[in-house]
């Protein structure tokens, strides 16, 4: 019996499941046929490529592209990674020192104006002429050596670093982590404020108990913010300052006005961007008290 | 959430330190002043004192010298970029809200739309610069720098619209139900509904979107200068790299900072003034 229902909950679970891909299945379906159609209508592979043309072109280079992609991925998860341990951090600090948080207001209001990418050759410039600040985390072989023949190790050599690229990402997707992090600090309900008087907790363990705990969902809904931010940073600071990554490829299918490859690039960047998003709401989902994402 | 946050900022929010009242003001006012000075000091200081390089490790001196050597090319490019995102956002702006008013009037049409408008703002809109340039720089000539530049408007449209749609959607969803039967009874046309209730419902977020809307404008079209390498204000910091000068590279980061954060005051202090009924914040929703 108990088995039974088990059996049942576990069907109709993957039913739901199912079901409510449909709509994400339909949608991509519909894209693919007007993608098809208008480029039927166009005709002309040097102004709309055919879906098939760009399949052909990606695959003539995919070795390229894999290498690439995981490079640039890379980048944004260690930029993705910094800006949130340094935004929360920060946060922290400034939240609780008044005086701090007074002092770096005008400071913080024009960094945060700045239109980024203007800042991205600053970080750049800074690691060419510092070629020793750039901090190599761990040294890996691409997936792409394994599984494509065409790939050697040496090719497929790829590293998570804190350099140019990473840290301007980082320092684009770290304003909403931040200001959240103050925000939700700052939002704690009177009667824990008591509660902690009460309970004697010093101002070290108000935070470590209460205050963090308050900013937790702040924090968590704002991470979605940064994991665009840090994508989209990442991207620009490859497209200008660096052969690096896919940014690079976009730029060079665009000199060679290839319009397919630039086509696929795209794509792959677009759908590795919503997996690396689904993949960090997964993994805040799991990683944070029940209740912390809505 | 920002906007919060800075509002939040610059109150007394811990409910520990700080005075109340009439020198809370000036209390704070000052210790934003010192901030500044300490900052500018401090970084000053490190220079001068380790003797570094000014090319390199330029203090706020250096910047300043810097920026006074680069003000003339400055002042010939920069009204190409504050054009093509000033033109970019107006465009955005407008568009925004005449989108947002038959999806938000359609239940039907904003059910079907919705997805494709989320799905649009969460994939890094950036990264098709070189694809606009591409189409833009076509009809023309592939070289020619007019229509080059035509590809920046472009990006300031694209990358500024969709959040300030959303906002301009939100905006206007943004009516309780009570209200919403009071327009049933009534019998409120849409029109109606618009005129009377959802457009002043909506100005908050409108505005919020519109402080976002100017930056991200500046973003598409510096990054379109960036690759393009059409005069402007984005080409010139791109060429910097190539020279590896840092203090100039943080002047015309001064230069243009400077410019949005006026902006952006700009559309606070009309939006103080328009929207009296609820207390504006310097920087809008992110």
């Amino acid at each position: 019996m108990a088995t039974k229902s088990h059996a049942h909950r576990r069907f109709v679970r993957t039913r739901h499941w199912v079901t409510s891909r449909v709509p994400t299945v339909i949608a991509g379906v519909v894209f693919l046929v007007l993608w098809q159609l208008t480029a039927m209508v166009i005709d002309n592979n040097r102004i709309f490529a055919y879906p098939e043309y760009t399949w052909r072109q990606v695959s003539e280079r995919s070795d390229t592209v894999f290498i690439r992609i995981v490079e640039t991925f890379s980048s944004i998860a260690v930029a993705f990674v910094l800006a949130v341990i340094v935004g929360v951090l920060l946060g922290v600090v400034i939240a609780e020192v008044y005086t701090l948080r007074q002092m770096a207001m005008p400071i913080v209001i024009f960094t945060y104006a700045i239109p980024h990418p203007i800042l991205a050759p600053v970080f750049i410039i800074w690691f060419i002429v510092n070629p020793g600040a750039e901090i190599v985390l761990f040294s890996f072989t691409g997936p792409s050596a394994y599984l494509l023949d065409s790939v050697t190790a040496a090719d497929a050599a790829q590293s998570f670093a804190i350099d140019g690229v990473t840290t301007f990402g980082a320092w684009v997707g770290f304003f909403p982590v931040f200001l959240s992090t103050i925000t939700g600090m700052n939002a704690l309900e009177e009667r824990f404020e008591q509660l902690g008087t009460v309970l004697g907790a010093t101002r070290w363990q108000m935070v470590r108990y209460f205050r963090f705990w308050r900013a937790l969902p702040n924090i968590a809904s704002s991470i979605k913010a940064t994991v665009q931010l840090s994508i989209i940073g990442v991207i620009v600071a490859e497209f200008i300052a660096s052969s690096e990554g896919i940014g690079y490829q976009i730029v060079l299918a665009w000199k060679g006005a290839d319009l397919g490859y630039m086509f696929g690039v795209l794509l792959i960047i677009m759908m590795g961007s919503y997996l690396f998003y689904q993949t960090v709401v997964w993994l805040l989902k799991v990683l944070t008290p029940p209740g912390t994402i809505e | 959430m920002i906007a919060d946050t800075l509002r939040k900022l610059g109150d007394r929010v811990d409910g520990r330190g700080g005075v109340r009242l009439g020198t809370e003001r000036a209390k704070r006012w000052s210790l934003s002043l010192l901030g500044l000075v300490l900052f500018l000091g401090g970084w000053e200081a490190v220079t001068r004192g380790f003797g570094l390089n000014p090319q390199y490790y330029p203090g706020p001196t250096d910047v300043y010298r810097e920026l006074s050597r680069i003000w003339e090319p400055i002042l010939t490019v920069l009204p190409n970029t504050l054009e093509a995102a000033g033109v970019g956002f107006v465009v955005a702006l407008v568009l925004s809200i005449a989108v947002a008013i038959p999806l938000v009037a359609s239940d039907r049409l904003g059910n079907a739309l919705m997805p494709f408008v989320i799905g649009v703002n969460t994939v890094p809109r950036i990264a098709v610069t070189p694809l606009v340039i591409y189409w833009v720089g076509f009809d023309i000539g592939p070289f020619d720098s007019v229509g080059l530049a035509a590809a920046n408007y472009v990006m300031a449209v694209w990358v500024a619209f969709f959040p300030m749609l959303i906002a301009a959607i939100d905006g206007f969803r943004s009516i309780d139900e009570t209200t919403e039967n009071m327009l049933i009874v009534y019998g409120a046309r849409t029109w109606q509904e618009f005129r009377y209730v959802r457009l002043q419902r909506a100005l908050p977020f409108i505005f919020d979107g519109m402080k976002t809307g100017f930056i991200l404008a500046m973003i598409g079209t510096v990054v379109g200068e960036f690759v393009s390498g059409t005069p402007g204000i984005g080409a010139m910091a791109s060429s910097v790299i190539r020279r590896t000068a840092v203090g100039r590279a943080i002047a015309i980061v001064l230069v243009l900072g400077l410019i949005s954060t006026a902006v952006v005051f700009l559309i606070y202090l009309v939006e103080s003034r328009v929207v009296h009924w609820r207390e504006s914040s310097i920087v809008g929703e992110g």
